[in-house]
């Protein structure tokens, strides 16, 4: 009883092995040796096949990297950021010309919501 | 003119060592073209077996030579290796680059298009075939044609994520019942499906044996 036990379970091993063995085959796993990819190229040959069109030219790497330009640090909406942080050393007649835009655009949106606009 | 041809060991010398940004374009774009059919190609084999399987292997090819880029002033030959053992030798390591590109980005896009009602991925499967698609039935190794055919119908009755567990189980290595995998790959695949490793063990057990009856019919059956 015991030795056929012993026996199942040595045959079970050697069918997980290959098992193991044909998902490499199979091209279920990735080939990771040289072996593997010797056995992969026999199977499946080394033909060129036709890549999709994002995969057909090279992209180098460092290209990726972003530079930002120095204007585009400067944007507006930044400068808007640093003008709200200034208010203080705002000139008088720049203060009047943000009130006077702020109650523009208010109008409108009252306009567009029919109703006054809720802070 | 003519176009000068590197060898597999003056390309990866040439990428390694410091040289002008020219001659590392022309290398690198010479690299790139060199085995980019074979990184697609390992990639479409793999992924056939998953969801989105041709979008999941562009993006893991594209993903393996910026890593390969990263990682290639590490990269160097053995010592005495034949030369005409070079390129299977970058193969294999793209490979292992590609492996793990493929189990960083789906394990991405299952937390993205994250369910964890493991009764929803219980649900049956449509049955990718971006690859035979491409290229047609793939062709089979003489010894093992019908245990590989086998395998493949028995891998196509499996939920998708009962064969994603069993891949990362045969990717480490795993497959065999007494093995185990590493810890973090458990973690990983417990956060993923949002279930215990008990769980994830279990399932592991039931695929294969499914598989196991499939490729192995036992006479009694």
């Amino acid at each position: 009883m015991k030795n056929h036990s012993k026996a199942n379970s040595s045959k079970r091993e050697k069918q997980e092995e290959l098992i193991q063995k044909a998902m490499h085959n199979s091209g279920f796993l990735f080939p990771e040796t040289i072996e593997e990819v010797e056995e992969f190229e026999r199977i499946y040959g080394t033909t060129a096949i036709i890549l999709p069109e994002v995969l057909r030219t090279p992209v180098f790497p460092d290209d990726l990297v972003t530079k930002k330009p120095l204007e585009k640090l400067m944007t507006a909406p930044k400068l808007a950021m640093a003008a709200k942080g200034a208010k203080h050393k705002m000139t008088d007649e720049v203060s009047r010309q943000m009130a006077a835009e702020r109650r523009v655009a208010d109008a409108k949106f009252e306009k567009r919501s029919n109703g006054p606009k809720t802070k | 003119m003519n176009k000068k041809t590197y060898s597999d060991l003056e390309l990866i010398e040439g990428l390694t060592t410091e040289c002008d940004e020219f001659q590392k374009r022309v290398l690198w774009n010479e690299f790139y073209r060199r085995f980019i059919n074979h990184v697609y190609k390992i990639a479409v084999n793999v992924c056939r077996n998953f969801e989105d399987a041709e979008q999941l292997a562009q993006d893991i090819s594209q993903e393996t030579f910026l890593r390969a880029y990263k990682f290639l002033p590490k990269f160097s030959f053995p010592e005495h290796m034949a030369e005409k053992k070079h390129s299977a030798f970058i193969k294999a390591w793209l490979g292992k680059i590609t492996k793990n590109c493929f189990r960083t980005f789906y394990a991405k896009r299952k937390k993205e298009a994250i369910t964890y009602d493991i009764e929803l991925v219980m649900e049956n499967e449509p049955v990718y075939d971006a690859f035979e698609q491409l290229y047609g039935e793939p062709p089979m190794a003489d010894v093992n044609a019908e245990l590989i055919s086998k395998l493949n119908d028995a891998l196509n009755t499996l939920s998708e994520r009962d064969r994603h567990i069993i891949w990362i189980y045969a990717s480490e290595g795993c497959i065999n019942t007494t093995k185990h995998i590493s810890d973090q790959a458990l973690a990983d695949l417990c956060s993923m499906y949002g279930v215990e490793a008990p769980t994830i063990r279990q399932i592991k057990k039931r695929a294969l044996s499914k598989v196991m009856k499939f490729c192995f019919p036992s006479p009694n059956n």
